[in-house]
């Protein structure tokens, strides 16, 4: 057995996009995601993805699971994704627990519920929806999770201890050169936090990109991507070295269409590599290693992140939320609510906010129109950032006039 | 000259305008219709059939346009009347220089003395609109008396068929390059089309004193040619829209104007920032589009106002009624206003209103306090003591509301008519 360890993990996600509230429905009880109209984008655009990737690829994966006793990979669902799937398409629960009852194979991640930004507002926002995820799981699939993905794979030392504090003892980030300093990113890594019990996986970008963006892509050098030249590459790493292969579930039928070849290919590397492991078993795998070498875990390298960084676009930092002024007054604006919104009691206004504060809304604003703006127009649910603040101005106000008249 | 049978030519006509100016030439030319004024209504692209007092011609100018394969009417126009400015000024041989009195923004205005040649495709469309329309009054020479043209995109056309079949020719002037552009990067072939349609005229309108005066000072025309008129506005038809009750109990103050320097949009966020933090449940919406809505998102966020000021695009028709029902003020701090319509429409729907100075509608709304557009401490006094002093609300209220009751288009027409009988007078005897 020569093959590097591979983990997989998986992001599955979908957010609930605004609907194009008009001001003269301020104060007049919206349904700002129009979730009561059977024709709504989000259950539209959550059927579609669900027949070009949710269904098949999860289906491929529990077979894959069955047939391949050394296969495993990891995933997380977000709580907005789950709530969807309930509503709309209840069989993706049904596959997700079967997968999950392969426990030795298949691991699932926690996150925080809405997939948002809390953790740089409110840490007591971002606590509670991380409990909010827990509680959802555990009622879903009787799964408690310990190892942990934040949004957006967002990571700082900061972020770090908050996690730790939620009892988890594993996370992940992006493999960032300018904190690597010439490590290598296939070792396992320490936080850089007071007495540290987290430790941390980073994705190995250049071997995910492969699959995530390049497969298709006619104009790379190496397409086709066959599994056979995939593991040859993998293969110049060590056996005690972990891939980590992190990406959007979507990658498979959505962002590489089925046409592309890449269920086959999927398919055809799990048969013949060797090596994979869930995140929590690399950890156990890299630590029984230490103690086998008599060194504590103190040997291990630290990764010291003071600014946080992401998986996003070529700066792999905040800048795909957070750079320009629509997204800063929208979030700081947004926040700026939450003391008020929790006061009172309100569930529908909570769940409302709560929806907002997902990174997707800010996302959708980003201008930055060079070569990562192909990537954010793809992936903008509206015509351009400027209506997605437009939208999201209109239903803030809404929020707050639904508070006064509260008051 | 008992009944004189007039060619107005236009642009644009409500539902398919894209401002002021197709509602000021349909409520004009519906009153003086109504009268004893026969009138043919030419406009560049194809119109649905309409009951009126006049009748409608479609001229389009594109070729592949024949009125057959025409089957549905575009929503907007499908030419924008104002478009952004685009800068052409570069090559002038003689040029005169004008300077203008009030400062602000407001510089120099140079007038070519060539003529130039069309250059974009709205200046090649309103030329093959010119002669599409000469054509059509080469035909019915016979039946016309006069030509009485709206705005720069029409004056070509009212040139050529004063040349060719010499007959009178009214320029009516609702808006000029110069207030557009503002003086900035302002397009030389129209406002060379202006001087030159102006001085060919036998008669000016000018929608107001304002913009007389503009006319006088910036395009050298002799004020003894220039008449005002100032628009009039349609009664309103009472429950043509439900009162909207968006938004209760926060006071919502409303500007509606195309997204333009022009308009000062800007000034209006200027205000929203100012009265926020006097009253921080105050509702400012933005209803229009244009070339500064991006900018416009930005400094809205820049300066911490995306809950306080939202954005509607651009309203029409019932909407916008209903939007001018529910404000509690409407604030017009355009940097040029010709006239300013939008205003009047404004108090009709109970709304009072806040006007820049430099506007039309100010010479109408003569008691009601204007402001200057970029004297934000002014408009934000005005607009409070309008929210906070029901009193004074009411008594503004009603004193713009007695305005609209001599501001007609009855009354323009009479006025129009009277133009047009002089003329005909000097011209035919």
């Amino acid at each position: 057995m020569s093959n590097p360890r591979v983990c997989f993990y998986f992001l599955l996600h979908q957010p609930m996009r605004l609907d194009n509230v008009s001001v003269f429905n301020l104060g007049l009880n919206s349904d700002y995601f129009n979730l009561q109209d059977k024709n709504n984008q989000n259950r539209q655009v959550f059927l579609k993805v669900a027949k070009k990737s949710y269904l098949p690829m999860l289906t491929i994966l529990l077979d894959l699971v069955k047939k391949h006793p050394h296969f495993c990979f990891s995933f997380s669902a977000s709580g907005v994704f789950l709530e969807q799937a309930q509503l709309w398409q209840p069989k993706l629960i049904t596959l997700l627990k079967k997968l999950l009852a392969h426990d030795q194979q298949v691991e699932l991640v926690a996150e925080n519920y809405y997939h948002s930004l809390s953790f740089l507002y409110s840490t007591s926002q971002f606590q509670s929806q991380v409990r909010e995820y827990l509680k959802l799981v555990w009622k879903l699939f009787k799964v408690r999770p310990k190892t942990f993905r934040n949004t957006e794979l967002i990571y700082s030392n900061t972020i770090a201890a908050q996690v730790q504090k939620l009892g988890f003892d594993l996370t992940f980030a992006e493999g960032v050169d300018r904190y690597l300093q010439g490590r290598p990113k296939t070792q396992l890594f320490r936080a850089n936090i007071p007495d540290p019990q987290l430790y941390l996986l980073l994705k190995h970008a250049e071997f995910s990109d492969d699959i995530a963006f390049r497969f298709s892509n006619k104009g790379w050098g190496e397409h086709p991507l066959t599994a056979d030249k995939y593991i040859a590459w993998l293969d110049q790493y060590s056996p005690q070295d972990f891939i980590n292969l992190f990406m959007d579930f979507e990658t498979f039928g959505e962002h590489q269409w089925a046409d592309t070849g890449i269920f086959e290919f999927f398919a055809d590397f799990v048969a013949k590599h060797k090596s994979f492991t869930t995140p929590t078993a690399a950890k156990k795998l890299a630590l029984d290693g230490l103690v086998k070498m008599e060194l504590s875990p103190d040997a291990l390298p630290v990764y010291d992140v003071p600014v946080p960084i992401s998986w996003a676009d070529q700066e792999r930092d905040l800048s795909a939320w957070l750079d320009n002024d629509l997204q800063k007054d929208a979030l700081q604006k947004l926040f700026v609510l939450e003391k008020k919104i929790l006061s009172t009691k309100d569930t529908h206004l909570i769940k409302d906010w709560q929806y907002l504060t997902t990174s997707d809304h800010f996302y959708y604003m980003c201008t930055k129109y060079f070569s990562d703006g192909d990537v954010h127009a793809y992936f903008n649910a509206y015509q351009s950032p400027l209506e997605a603040y437009r939208r999201f101005c209109i239903v803030l106000a809404d929020l707050d006039g639904r508070l006064s008249s509260l008051s | 000259m008992s009944h004189p049978r007039v060619l107005m030519i236009g642009w644009e006509l409500p539902p398919h305008n894209s401002g002021g100016l197709g509602v000021a030439c349909e409520g004009l030319t519906q009153a003086l219709a109504s009268g004893k004024i026969s009138i043919d209504f030419t406009l560049p692209y194809q119109s649905p059939l309409r009951l009126g007092d006049f009748r409608i011609v479609s001229l389009s100018p594109l070729s592949d346009m024949s009125p057959s394969e025409t089957t549905s009417p575009p929503i907007s126009p499908p030419f924008n009347a104002y478009q952004s400015p685009v800068n052409m000024a570069s090559e002038f041989a003689h040029f005169s220089t004008l300077s203008f009195p009030t400062k602000h923004h407001l510089t120099n205005l140079r007038l070519s003395t060539d003529l130039l040649t069309p250059l974009s495709k709205m200046e090649r469309d309103v030329e093959n609109y010119a002669q599409k329309v000469l054509l059509y009054a080469q035909k019915r020479n016979k039946q016309i008396d006069l030509v009485h043209a709206h705005d720069w995109m029409s004056l070509p056309a009212a040139m050529k068929i004063k040349q060719k079949l010499g007959k009178p020719m009214i320029a009516h002037i609702h808006s000029t390059e110069f207030d557009r552009s503002l003086s900035n990067d302002y397009n030389s072939y129209i406002t060379r089309v202006e001087y030159e349609g102006m001085r060919l005229a036998d008669r000016v309108i000018a929608v107001s004193y304002y913009t007389k005066r503009l006319l006088v000072e910036k395009y050298l025309i002799d004020p003894y040619k220039i008449d005002v008129v100032h628009n009039g506005i349609s009664p309103s038809t009472p429950s043509s829209s439900p009162k909207s009750d968006f938004a209760p109990h926060r006071p919502v103050i409303v500007f509606m104007g195309r997204l333009t320097m022009q308009k000062g949009p800007d000034y209006f966020l200027a205000l929203a920032a100012k009265i926020i933090a006097h009253l921080p449940d105050a509702l400012f919406v933005v209803a229009g589009s244009g070339d500064m809505y991006q900018q416009l998102l930005f400094t809205n966020a820049h300066h911490g106002l995306s809950a306080n000021v939202l954005f509607s695009c651009f309203l029409r028709g019932p909407e916008k009624e209903k939007l001018f029902k529910r404000a509690d003020v409407f604030v017009m701090p355009s940097v040029s206003e010709p006239f300013g319509l939008v205003a009047l429409e404004a108090i009709q729907a109970g709304t009072p209103v806040v006007i820049s100075r430099n506007s039309g509608v100010a010479e109408v709304l003569y008691d009601t306090p204007a402001v200057d557009f970029w004297d934000i401490d002014a408009l934000a006094e005005q607009t409070l003591s309008l929210l906070l002093n029901k009193k004074y609300y009411q008594e503004v209220l009603s004193r713009q509301t007695k305005k609209l009751g001599s501001t007609t288009w009855k009354k323009s027409a009479k006025q129009v008519e009277k133009i047009y009988s002089s003329l005909l007078e000097s011209f035919y005897e």
